[in-house]
């Protein structure tokens, strides 16, 4: 029998590829579609799962305000500034040098909060390839934490001197899948609260 | 904002925060928005319960929020 040591209770646990697809089958998290469901080959490493650009790109323009976060209507503006353009396989995106661009994955995931095991949160990171030259997928908030569900939102700059053209189904970023330690809540459930009634829009 | 998501505003006692939510948390019943939160069982009393919301907003950096129970409805 093969020597495992013993683990420390405060040790974080990343998920192989085997487990990440074993989670999946349990139900325990999710991510979905995948590209492939096979361990062995893309789209997974040995210890992560490449995920794919969905077809928009947002650009957030120029706007001469300095922006207070702590006053209200921070999402509405945001959504005012930014211009959206839908990627092809034969109309891609041109990422030039400087440029900043808000994108979306194929893949939609889902942590749930869970009170009868261990709960699970995922971590977004670049992948060398497009690192290299010089692309960054996320800046600052690579978690995913767990109860969380949907795409993943990626920040995409690029901060090399070449430019690079975007794709719809290009693979773009690779996700960590971790299990969290302890239960973040107990016995939770998911409710609906209420919105103002005047403050839900739709782009 | 993508196509996917909504720009979300919610009352937060006498302030209004935001956040972008995915569609797939967001329902629309009448003339009300309800979008899907966990409930934190543990806080809050008559007054006020905890939610944990999609995201965060962008006015208070948090996750957590005080809704008054009578906006809470079951999933």
């Amino acid at each position: 029998m093969a020597y495992r040591p013993p683990r420390h209770p405060c040790c974080r646990v990343i998920l192989s590829n085997r487990a990440i697809l074993a989670g999946i089958a349990a139900g325990r998290f999710d991510i979905s579609p995948l590209a492939g469901r096979d361990p062995a080959i893309s789209p997974f490493n040995t210890s992560a799962v490449d995920l794919r650009l969905n077809n928009q790109i947002q650009v957030p323009k120029r706007h001469p305000a300095a922006v207070d976060l702590r006053q209200p209507g921070i999402a509405q503006f945001l959504t005012k500034i930014s211009d959206t353009f839908t990627i092809t396989d034969e109309q891609a995106f041109t990422l030039t040098p400087g440029k900043f661009v808000l994108a979306q994955t194929m893949e939609r995931v889902d942590f749930p909060l869970t009170s009868d095991g261990p709960c699970y949160s995922g971590r977004v990171e670049g992948r060398s390839s497009l690192a290299r030259c010089g692309i960054l997928v996320h800046f600052t908030a690579p978690t995913i934490h767990a109860g969380y569900k949907g795409p993943i939102t990626l920040e995409i700059a690029n901060l090399g001197p070449l430019s690079f053209l975007l794709y719809p189904g290009m693979f773009i970023c690779q996700l960590i899948i971790e299990e969290v330690e302890g239960i973040p809540l107990d016995a939770p459930n998911q409710f609906k609260g209420q919105t103002t009634p005047a403050g839900l829009t739709q782009g | 904002m993508f196509e996917s998501e909504y720009a979300v505003e919610i009352q937060d006692g006498p302030a209004k925060i935001s956040l972008f939510a995915d569609k797939s948390l967001v329902q629309e019943r009448g003339d009300a928005f309800f979008l899907e939160v966990y409930l934190v069982p543990a806080n809050g009393d008559a007054n006020g319960r905890t939610v944990l919301l999609p995201t965060e907003s962008f006015e208070t950096g948090s996750r957590w929020l005080t809704v008054p129970p009578a906006t809470l409805v079951a999933a």
